[in-house]
C-alpha cells in the first residue's frame, strides 16, 4: 500500500502558527477526509502536500520519498488537485479546459501520437461522459454555472490522472495505482444528484488504486465516504485514523465545538448531525 | 476534429501571411507620389526610385511588421501573466516606463558623451520598463490572483508618474533634443535605420520564440497560479521569463519608433474571438495580427492627411482607446469568478 506520511509538520507566517507537529498518515486506495473548523488548517494542510508551499519545518513522504526531491512536473503526473474556486477570464471551451488536463501527462511527441491513434480524443470522451459534460463540451466556460464549472473542473484535474495507457479497458479494470487526487470542498456547488455521482465514482476508483485526500465540511458526506480521517483544531491534530474510530460523537463535537444530534440511517449506521 | 489537437495553426497563419504580403504591397507602393503601382507596372523601376525603396520605404514597412507582431506578443504574455485579457503593454506602464528610460538617457547622455548609442537606449528602456512590469505585478496581485481594477489603477499612476518623469526631462532639454524626443515619443515610424532594423528584429523574434515555448505554461497560467503549479508548472520561473521577455521586446521596440498603444489589446482580442484562448494559438497568429495591424495603421497614418504624416502612435491610440472601452463594458458583464 502506498502512502503519505507527515511527519512532524509545521507551517508558520511570521510568528502565527497555522499547522503545527503534524503526524497523520494518508493511503492509497482509500478515501481520507480532512475534517475540522474554519481556519483549522485544512486548505493550509493540503497546499503543503500538494507542494504548493513548502513546510517550515518537519517532512512529507510521498511514497517513500521526500516530496522535496520530486519535481513539479513528475508530481503532476501522479496527482491532480481540484481547488475550492478559482476565477478565469479566459473562454476556454470544456473541451480545452478537460484537455489541458490531459495533455500534461505526456511530452508532446506522444500526445501527437496518441492524438493521431485517436486514443487522446476517445479518453478526453470518456471523461467527459464520466462527469456529465456531453452537452457542454463546446461551451465556453465563461457561461457555464457554478456547479457546471465546478463538474468540468473535476474532469480536468481526473484527466491529469487519468490512465491513457488503460483507456481502452473496462472501467472496472483501470489501474490508478500511485495516483492521487486532492480535492477541497469539491461538492459545495453541485446538486446532489452529481454529488452521489461522483460519490460513487471516487469509490470505485479507490478500489482501482486510486488515493483520494479531501477536506469537505460537510459532516454527513465525509461520514459516507471516509475510510481514514484526519481531524484538525487551531493547526492540529485531535484525531487520526480509521474512520470508524475517529468519527465518535464525543471526538467530533470537541473538534468542531458543536453539538451534533444522532440519526440512524436505513442500514442501522449512526450519522451525527448539527442541529439548526 | 475541432482545435482540441491544438497544434500548430497552420492553415489560419497562412491566412494571415496572405493578408500581411497584401497590407505591404500596399503600404509600398499605394499612396506615394512617385514609385507607386502605376508608375512600377508602366515605367518599372529606377535606379534612384530603387534607393528610395531600399533605404525608406523597406525599412520602414518592416519595422511596422516587426514593432506590430513583438507588442501583440508581448500583450498576449502580461494578458497570461495577469491573467487577465486587459493587460497591455501600454495601459499598464511599461510602455510609457520604457520611454522614460530611453529619454532619460537621451536626455541626460546628450551631455555626458555627446552622442547616445542605441543600444544605450535599448538598454535603459528595458531595465525601466522591466522595473514597472515588476511593480505593477506586485501590486496588482496576491496569492495569485490579480486584482483588475489595482492593475489598472497601478498603470495609471505609473503612466502618470512616467510622463511627468519624461516631461520633466524634456523641459531641461535643449531644442534639438525637445524636437526629435517629442516626435519619437508619439510613436513614428518615420527616418528609421538598418541597423535599427536588424536589431530590433533579433531581439523581438528571440523573444518571441522564447515566449512560445511557454504557450502550455501559458494556457495553465490562466486558470490559476496555484493550478499551474499543480500541472507541473514551475510558475516562478515562468513568471519571471514573461517579464523579462515581455519588457524586452516592448522596450526595444519603444527604444526606436516611440510609444505606440493598443496594438497588444486589440489584436489578442480579435484572435481570440476567432480562435478562442488556447494560447498556442493566440500567440502565433496574434504576432500575424500585430504585424498587419501596424503595417496597415502605419499605410494610413501616411495617406490619411497626405502630405501630412500622422504620428503612428496617435493613430493607434484613436483606434484602440475606443475599443478598450468596449472590452471594459464587456468584461463588466460577467466574468468567471
Amino acid at each position: 500500500m502506498k502512502r503519505i506520511v507527515c511527519q512532524d509538520l509545521a507551517y508558520r507566517i511570521a510568528k502565527t502558527e497555522l499547522l503545527d507537529e503534524i503526524n497523520a498518515e494518508f493511503q492509497s486506495g482509500q478515501i481520507n477526509v480532512i475534517l475540522g473548523q474554519n481556519g483549522a488548517g485544512k486548505s493550509t494542510l493540503l497546499s503543503l502536500l500538494a507542494k504548493s508551499l513548502d513546510p517550515s519545518a518537519g517532512d512529507i513522504v510521498w511514497q517513500n520519498e521526500p516530496l522535496s526531491s520530486l519535481s513539479l512536473q513528475a508530481l503532476a503526473r501522479q496527482r491532480a488537485v481540484v481547488e475550492q474556486q478559482q476565477g478565469v477570464q479566459f473562454d476556454f471551451t470544456v473541451r480545452q479546459l478537460v484537455s489541458l488536463g490531459l495533455e500534461i501527462q505526456y511530452s508532446s511527441e506522444l500526445l501527437e501520437a496518441y492524438r493521431h491513434e485517436g486514443r487522446f480524443e476517445r479518453c478526453l470522451q470518456r471523461i467527459i461522459t464520466v462527469c456529465d459534460l456531453d452537452n457542454l463540451l463546446d461551451r465556453s466556460i465563461l457561461s457555464l454555472s457554478g456547479g457546471e464549472f465546478k463538474r468540468a473542473q473535476l474532469a480536468r484535474a481526473l484527466a491529469q490522472i487519468w490512465p491513457l495507457g488503460d483507456c481502452e479497458k473496462q472501467g472496472e479494470e483501470m489501474d490508478f495505482s500511485g495516483r492521487w487526487l486532492f480535492m477541497d470542498e469539491w461538492n459545495a456547488a453541485l446538486d446532489m444528484r452529481h454529488q452521489q455521482c461522483f460519490a460513487a465514482m471516487l469509490r470505485q476508483w479507490c478500489r482501482q488504486g486510486l488515493g483520494v485526500i479531501m477536506v469537505v465540511h460537510d459532516l454527513p458526506l465525509a461520514m459516507q465516504l471516509a475510510d481514514r480521517v484526519l481531524l484538525l483544531k487551531q493547526g492540529q491534530v485531535v484525531a487520526e485514523g480509521e474512520a470508524k474510530e475517529v468519527l465518535q460523537p464525543l471526538i467530533l463535537q470537541e473538534a468542531l465545538e458543536m453539538q451534533l444530534q444522532t440519526f440512524h440511517d436505513d442500514n442501522g449506521q449512526a450519522l451525527y448531525l448539527p442541529q439548526f | 476534429m475541432k482545435n482540441s489537437a491544438g497544434a500548430f495553426p497552420t492553415r489560419r497563419s497562412v491566412i494571415l501571411g496572405g493578408i500581411l504580403l497584401l497590407a505591404v504591397i500596399g503600404h509600398l507602393f499605394v499612396g506615394h507620389s512617385s514609385l507607386n503601382w502605376n508608375s512600377l507596372l508602366t515605367e518599372g523601376v529606377s535606379s534612384q526610385q530603387w534607393f528610395i525603396l531600399q533605404e525608406f520605404r523597406l525599412p520602414r514597412v518592416l519595422m511596422a511588421i516587426i514593432v506590430g507582431a513583438g507588442l501583440a506578443v508581448a500583450g498576449v504574455a502580461l494578458q497570461a501573466l495577469f491573467r487577465n485579457p486587459l493587460a497591455e503593454p501600454g495601459l499598464i506602464g511599461v510602455a510609457s516606463s520604457s520611454a522614460f528610460g530611453a529619454v532619460a538617457i537621451m536626455v541626460l547622455g546628450g551631455w555626458l558623451w555627446q552622442q547616445v548609442a542605441l543600444w544605450q537606449i535599448g538598454f535603459f528602456a528595458f531595465a525601466s520598463g522591466l522595473l514597472a512590469t515588476l511593480l505593477i505585478y506586485r501590486l496588482a496581485t496576491k496569492s495569485g490572483q490579480t486584482d483588475i481594477a489595482l492593475m489598472l489603477l497601478a498603470g495609471v499612476a505609473v503612466n502618470a508618474i512616467m510622463g511627468a518623469a519624461t516631461q520633466l526631462l524634456l523641459s531641461v532639454a535643449d531644442l534639438v533634443q525637445l524636437r526629435t524626443v517629442t516626435f519619437w515619443l508619439m510613436g513614428s515610424l518615420v527616418n528609421l535605420s538598418w541597423p535599427s532594423v536588424v536589431g530590433v528584429s533579433t531581439v523581438v523574434l528571440f523573444c518571441t520564440a522564447v515566449l512560445w515555448r511557454l504557450v502550455r505554461a501559458m494556457n495553465a497560467f490562466v486558470l490559476g497560479e496555484n493550478s499551474a503549479r499543480y500541472m507541473g508548472y514551475d510558475t516562478g520561473r515562468f513568471k519571471w521569463q514573461v517579464m523579462i521577455f515581455s519588457a524586452l521586446m516592448v522596450s526595444s521596440a519603444v527604444s526606436v519608433v516611440g510609444v505606440i498603444g493598443f496594438v497588444g489589446l486589440v489584436v489578442p482580442h480579435i484572435v481570440r474571438l476567432w480562435v478562442g484562448s488556447d494560447h498556442r494559438l493566440v500567440l502565433p497568429l496574434s504576432a500575424l495580427g500585430g504585424a498587419i495591424l501596424l503595417v496597415l495603421a502605419d499605410w494610413l497614418a501616411r495617406v490619411l492627411l497626405h502630405p501630412l504624416e500622422l504620428p503612428i502612435g496617435l493613430l493607434m491610440a484613436l483606434i484602440g482607446a475606443p475599443f478598450f472601452l468596449m472590452m471594459l463594458l464587456k468584461q463588466r458583464r460577467g466574468w468567471r469568478q
